[in-house]
């Protein structure tokens, strides 16, 4: 299901919204200015998304993959991908010092996960009208070269793919976001924003 | 009366159109750009009353553009709209000129409560 430019435009524009609020939660716990940047917005069939998430590695490596599932009239899955050079660069950030724990490095981007996903669904759901329930998230590291860890999604049918550079500290982090819907879903939210007059 | 709106999204755009106070801008002009850039631009060539302007934009960004604007007239009446809740931000374009900044969406009273305030104290 492709979007068209007005409905990528509102999509991009709710979830600037939503992650400049993000942006002041995530300064607020580092004390530094955080730029959260969304450059673009894209969907993609559920099948293309393993390739998607290791084609955005700059270098092949390891790839820290978080997700996190919402429930209730809207519902779908969240999930993130860090390379190691971001993840860790994020928990540095967050511990105050370079991080090579992997337990720190993770819990560090957990901790992102669930705030940029708690206010992008959370605006989404405001606007669709509805609400959604968190689970708790989870986080795999998945090597570039190896098959697909990320079989579980294919019980979805679409990703939006959304671009995320978090400029920090003369840092320049880059992570993806997917949301993944079922067609349903998706259908039912470009209709509620093209009913809002949205787009 | 003009009025300048700036903002990449057409749908922000169309946010701030919808939230200005009918009663003080009924019978205003309304002039768009999409970028930093344009706003200079048709600043320069309109002198609008009140500019509406994004920060993260392309070509030109909202400091740069709101930089230009208020070099090129210290009485420019620029509101910044942004996403961006952080205080950096806020003083950093205060500090630049703007008169105030507001978070997106609009809202449309307190747009109105800001530019009543400024009307007030101009």
């Amino acid at each position: 299901m492709k979007l068209s430019p007005i409905e990528k435009d509102a999509l991009r524009e709710i979830i600037n919204i939503s992650f400049g609020l993000s942006a002041s939660l995530i300064g607020d716990m580092i004390d530094e200015y955080v730029d959260l940047q969304v450059p673009n917005i894209e969907t993609i069939p559920i099948y293309k998304l393993h390739d998607t998430i290791v084609n955005s590695l700059e270098k092949p490596g390891s790839i820290f993959v978080t997700k996190q599932r919402f429930f209730g009239d809207f519902s779908g899955e969240v999930l993130f991908s860090f390379s190691s050079e971001s993840a860790k660069s994020f928990a540095a950030l967050l511990v105050g010092e370079e991080c090579d724990d992997e337990k720190e490095i993770e819990g560090s981007i957990l901790e992102l996960t669930n705030i940029l996903t708690a206010t992008c669904i959370g605006k989404l759901c405001e606007i669709v009208d509805t609400k959604s329930l968190f689970a708790v998230p989870d986080v795999q590291k998945i090597s570039s070269s190896g098959s697909s860890a990320l079989h579980e999604a294919l019980e979805y049918d679409n990703a939006i793919v959304i671009t995320t550079i978090l400029d920090v500290a003369k840092q320049n982090i880059q992570a993806y976001m997917f949301i993944l819907f079922n067609n349903e879903m998706l259908t039912k939210l470009l209709k509620t924003l093209k009913e809002s007059s949205l787009c | 009366m003009k009025i300048l709106i700036v903002d990449d999204s057409r749908l922000s755009r169309q946010w701030a159109i919808q939230a200005l106070p009918t009663t003080l801008f009924r019978q205003a002009e309304i002039l768009e750009a999409d970028n930093g850039e344009d706003a200079v631009k048709i600043y320069k060539e309109n002198k609008p009353d009140l500019v509406l302007m994004d920060i993260t934009m392309p070509k030109k960004n909202g400091f740069e553009a709101l930089e230009e604007i208020c070099k090129l007239d210290s009485n420019a009446f620029v509101v910044m709209v942004s996403a961006d809740r952080q205080k950096l931000t806020k003083d950093r374009v205060l500090e630049l000129g703007a008169k105030d900044i507001l978070y997106k969406p609009i809202d449309q009273e307190i747009l109105r409560d800001v530019l009543l305030a400024h009307i007030k104290k101009g």
